[in-house]
Formats: structure tokens, sequence, C-alpha cells
């Protein structure tokens, strides 16, 4: 009995252990001195942390995915918003169909969405361009943004904005001091997750980069195809390490909760 | 002088869902400082009709005239009303003091004017010190209060109520019923309270619409609504009754016959119908041992004691007659289930009312 319980916990722990060992490898190798990429590590220093920072084609990956998950979150949200918008309080017919649609990317294999996007990009003469990796980012993240503002609009109370409303406060008062503060959540939720997709993804991004734009993780990718030295151990704890920290902050001021929880009917 | 213009004046107001009628021809004036309840069960239309006056809801038809002015298509924002409301909605994400600010504010009044506004809203439902308490901290009772205190603060020419008291446990509620009653003398606004809870609507009330299907089936204070029931739905809805068909047994239709129960009694006033309910409370029924000759009888299969009274339920043929009696402590109820009893009541306190409308 005792014993079954102990294995029982040691059968769990190692399932949680498991679930985070090879980024535990990735970030320790990091930290390595030699040329190349090895488990455990012989000497350990900060060198390829040094060569990331020091080097401009590295630099100027981060730069643009930086600039670009900024802009891909603040798009996403916005459309996500109005989308969630409407679908939560007006009637239309298609709602459905549209709320499938703003959800679809889900559904759909990464490869066939870039291929897709190519021949968009394509048709619209983006191919190798800025806006052309925005575009497909902001469609990724989009059911990623709706689904928590939509949750923190289901949950809210009309009533509340019809007291306000009772009170004496004009529409546009009531969204700007009613209706947004108690989105915050939600939106705080749709902001961040989809910075953090923006800034990891790799697939689809792969379809639509030219010579003149390179995210981050395309470098990386574009990288480890010719040499396999431990500045892409370094990068991607960096990356690790900056989606643990907005995850965190997400947690600690809004709570990951908006993001999780089922969809609840009124 | 003249009389006084009503400070809310309903005329023949109708709402319209597609096909349904929610509210069908309402005419209503509420006088100024007065406390006015729309009772009736759910469906009836009065939550409808207070959204109507709020603002809140579109009129179909009719007009809607506040404080002598029309506001038929006036936003809600526009109408100086104070509306507390079934879930009180008070907001989440500020203070029990920014709550009470919130009309003020939105008002551009000046910051000293807006903190002595909130201190007297808040002084009047006696919760001064609860201004810097997130919602979440107060209980039902103080939240209620917290309600009030916001939408007096604006001073409204008329405060809503739209059930308010619904979710509260039967003792808070009786006590809240008379702080309201209280609050409503003494800051003297007019407050239109709706409820389908009938002793809430008898005990608060300066006058009660009885509202059935759409319509006022009755205006008047609760002695009126009690005593005289203007429809069969009024007597069935407010208290216990106890209702038989009646047909007219002469020509001046002073004697009235009860097929049912197979007895003529006097009627309480001349009915010019062929046909009519009467109405009985069962307070008013007297009860007496059997046996008495030729006086209506019946037995009694269920009795319920409930502290001051007991209500009996007595079997006449297949009718069903409801008595209630006082009890007094220290004494026997007077009758108990299985004994033969005489029915008679006085015919000065029976209504006739209007057959039910199919």
């Amino acid at each position: 009995m005792i014993l079954g319980r102990a294995l029982w916990r040691l059968w769990i722990f190692l399932i949680f252990a498991f679930l985070p060992a090879p980024i535990l490898v990735v970030i320790v190798s990091s930290f390595s001195r030699s040329g190349y990429l090895r488990f455990p590590p012989t000497e350990f220093s900060l060198r390829w942390y040094g060569e990331f920072l020091s080097s401009p084609i590295w630099l100027k990956a981060l730069g643009t995915s930086t600039v670009l998950a900024v802009g891909v979150a603040l798009a996403t949200t916005a459309v996500a918003f109005l989308a969630a918008f409407a679908t939560s309080r007006l009637r239309f017919p298609g709602k459905g169909s549209l709320e499938l649609l703003l959800l679809s990317p889900l559904l759909f294999p990464h490869a066939a969405i870039g291929v897709a996007l190519l021949g968009v990009v394509a048709a619209l003469g983006w191919i190798g361009t800025f806006q052309a990796v925005a575009l497909a980012h902001v469609i990724l993240c989009i059911p990623f943004a709706y689904r928590p503002i939509l949750n923190s609009m289901r949950k809210m109370d009309l009533a509340l904005e019809e007291a306000a409303m009772s009170l004496g406060a004009e529409p546009a008062y009531v969204f700007r001091h009613v209706t947004l503060p108690l989105l915050r959540p939600g939106l705080v939720t749709a902001l961040l997750f989809s910075f953090i997709i923006s800034f990891d993804e790799v697939t689809v991004t792969l379809f639509l980069i030219g010579p003149s734009v390179s995210t981050l993780p395309t470098q990386v990718f574009a990288h480890i195809l010719e040499s396999a030295d431990p500045v892409i151990a370094a990068i991607s704890s960096f990356l690790v390490l900056v989606t643990v920290v907005l995850v965190a902050l997400l947690d600690r001021f809004v709570g990951l909760e908006l993001f999780v929880e089922a969809e609840r009917s009124r | 002088m003249g009389e006084e213009k009503p400070i809310l004046e309903v005329s023949g107001v109708t709402k319209a869902y597609g096909a349904a009628l929610a509210v069908r021809g309402v005419d209503l004036a509420v006088r100024r400082g007065e406390f006015l309840t729309l009772l009736g069960p759910s469906g009836c239309g009065k939550t409808t009709l207070l959204r109507m006056i709020a603002g809140f809801e579109t009129v179909t038809g009719g007009s809607i005239r506040i404080a002598d002015r029309d506001a038929t298509r006036l936003p809600p924002y526009r109408r100086n009303l104070g509306m507390v409301f079934q879930n009180l909605a008070l907001f989440p994400h500020l203070t029990v003091g920014e709550n009470v600010a919130f009309g003020l504010k939105v008002k551009r009044a000046p910051q000293s004017e807006i903190e002595q506004g909130v201190r007297r809203a808040l002084e009047l439902v006696e919760l001064g010190h609860l201004k810097d308490r997130a919602v979440h901290q107060l209980s039902g009772g103080q939240r209620q209060r917290v309600a009030l205190a916001r939408a007096l603060a604006i001073g409204p020419s008329l405060l809503l109520l739209d059930e308010p008291l619904g979710a509260l446990d039967l003792k808070l509620r009786r006590q809240l019923q008379i702080e309201l009653k209280q609050l409503q003398r003494r800051v003297g606004t007019t407050f239109i309270f709706v409820t389908h809870d009938q002793e809430e609507a008898l005990g608060m009330s300066d006058r009660i619409a009885v509202m059935n299907q759409g319509r006022i089936e009755q205006l008047g204070t609760a002695k009126e609504i009690y005593d005289t029931p203007a429809t069969a739905f009024v007597a069935r809805f407010v208290g216990d009754n106890n209702l038989f068909e009646a047909q007219r047994n002469d020509g001046a239709g002073r004697a009235i016959r009860l097929p049912r129960l197979g007895i003529v009694r006097t009627a309480p006033r001349a009915m010019p119908e062929a046909q009519a309910l009467l109405a009985v409370r069962p307070e008013n029924i007297v009860l007496r041992r059997a046996p008495a000759d030729g006086a209506l009888s019946g037995d009694i299969v269920e009795d319920t004691y409930s502290g001051a009274s007991v209500r009996y339920s007595i079997a006449v043929g297949t009718e069903h007659l409801v008595a209630t009696m006082p009890c007094r402590v220290g004494e026997a109820p007077p009758f108990a289930k299985g004994d033969r009893v005489v029915i008679d009541w006085d015919d000065a306190r029976s209504v006739l009312t209007p057959m039910d409308q199919t």
C-alpha cells in the first residue's frame, strides 16, 4: 500500500521532470565554453551570450522579432476585441461560422497555412517583406487573443453598463470607465499571448521570410543547418527566459484562468 | 393651487417583441413623493415597464413623461433617474465611495461637491465608515445600501427598483423592507418598486399596481387591493382567497346562488351580471362544530399549524375551502383533522369580482 503510493508519486514526479528536461539541457549547454554543443559541458562560460549580443546579424533578428511581436500583439488584440464584441453582443446571421473562422488557425497544420499564405502574399506582391510575416502572425494569434477577450466579455454583467447609463454616463464614458476596465484582464492576456506566439513562431514564418527579413527563431533555424555551435543554445535560453517572464507576469497580474477556462453560457 | 402634476405619466404604453405583447396599453400616473409598487407574477410585464421608464427598452406605442417632460425617446443617460438593479450592478473595480461618486463624476461636479455628495449619500444609508472598502468585501445588506446610495447621490427625480431584495434571505429581506420604506420617507424621492412578492408590496407601498399579462389589473392602496380586489386575478394573486362561482338568483341581484356549494347567500353589493365570482378570505370564514341543520358543512382534511394561526383545508363535496383561525399560546387549536364543521361567513366581508376573461 505505502509502496504503491510511493511509486505513484515517483511516477508523477518523473512526468513533471520530463516535461522541462530538454529545455534544461539547452540552458545548461548554453553556458558551455567549447565550440560545439555538448551536454553536459566540460567548462562553463558566458562566451556564447557574448557572441549573441555582439553579432549584428543576431541583433538585427532580435530587433525585427521584437518590433514584429509588439505590432502583432497590438493589431491582433484590436481585431480580436472587435470580433469578440460582435460575437458576444450582437445577433447576426453567420455568427457561428464567424466564430469557427476565427478559431480555424488552430485547426490547420502550420505548414499548410504557410503554403497558403505564400500564395496570398505573392498575389499581394509582399514576398519576403515584414508586413507579410506580420499578417501571418496576426492570423495565427487571433484564436489565442479572441478566447480570453470573449471570456472576459461573457463574464461581464451587462447591467453594469446600464447602471452607468442610469447615472448619466453617455456610451463613450461608459465604455472608457466601465467596459474597458472590466475587460482589462482579457485584453492583457490577449496582448501577452500574441506577443509570445509571434516572438516564437517558426514554421509559418519560414515560408514567408526573404533575404532582407529574418526573425530570431528563423535565424536560429537557418544557423543550425550550417553549424552546431552553442550560440543557438544561448539564444534559445534567451527566448525561454522572455516567455517565462511574460507568462509569470500574466499569472501574477491577471491570472491564467481566462485563457484556459471553458466557455460559460449565460 | 390645483392638483400637482404627476412626476411620472405613462400613457397607453405598449411593448411588442415581434408578435408577442409584453406590455399592453398601460396608463399610470405616479404622484411626487409616492412609493408605488408594480406587483405581478414573472412574465407579467412589470420589469419591461420599469425598463421602458428607465429608457433601457424602446417603447412600441404610447408615451412617457417624467417631471413634466416628454421622455419617450430620451436615452437613459438623459432621464435623471436612479435605478437599483436586481443584482445591484455595483462596479466591481471601484470602491464603495467611488461607486457612489460615479454619477457625480459623470456630471463633472467639482471635487468638493463630489466628496460632500458621497458623504451625504453614504450617511443616508449609514455606511459612512465603509467608504474605502472594496465592493466584494461587503455583506448582502451592505451592498444593497451602497446601490441605493449610488442611485440617490445624483438626486434623481424618480428611483426605480427592480426586485432588489430578491436574492436575500427572508429575515434580512424583512429588515431591509422596513429600512427602505423609512429611507423613502426621509428623502421624499418618488420610488417605483417592482416585485412579485405580494407581502413585500402590501407592507411597503403607498399604492400598488397589480399587473397581469401586460396590463394593470388594479391600482390602489394595499388595503383597497386586499379588501376589494377588482378582478379574479387580483383576488387570487394577492393573499389567499376562496373563490366561488356565483349566479344571480333574483331580479335585484342581491341574492346569489353558489352552485358548486349548493347554497344561496346575500351578495355584498347588487350584482348586475348574470355570473360573477365571489371571493371570501380564509380569515373571514367562520367555523362551528357540526351539526347545524341546513347550513353548509364540510370535513377538515388537513390542518397546518403555523404559530400565530392554524390553517384548515375543508372538503365540501368535491369543492375545497381554506379557513384560517388565530391560535393563542397555551390553547389547543379549535379543530383538528377529521372534524366535521359548519362553514359560514359574514356576507359584508365577501367580494364580488367579474369572471375571468378567457
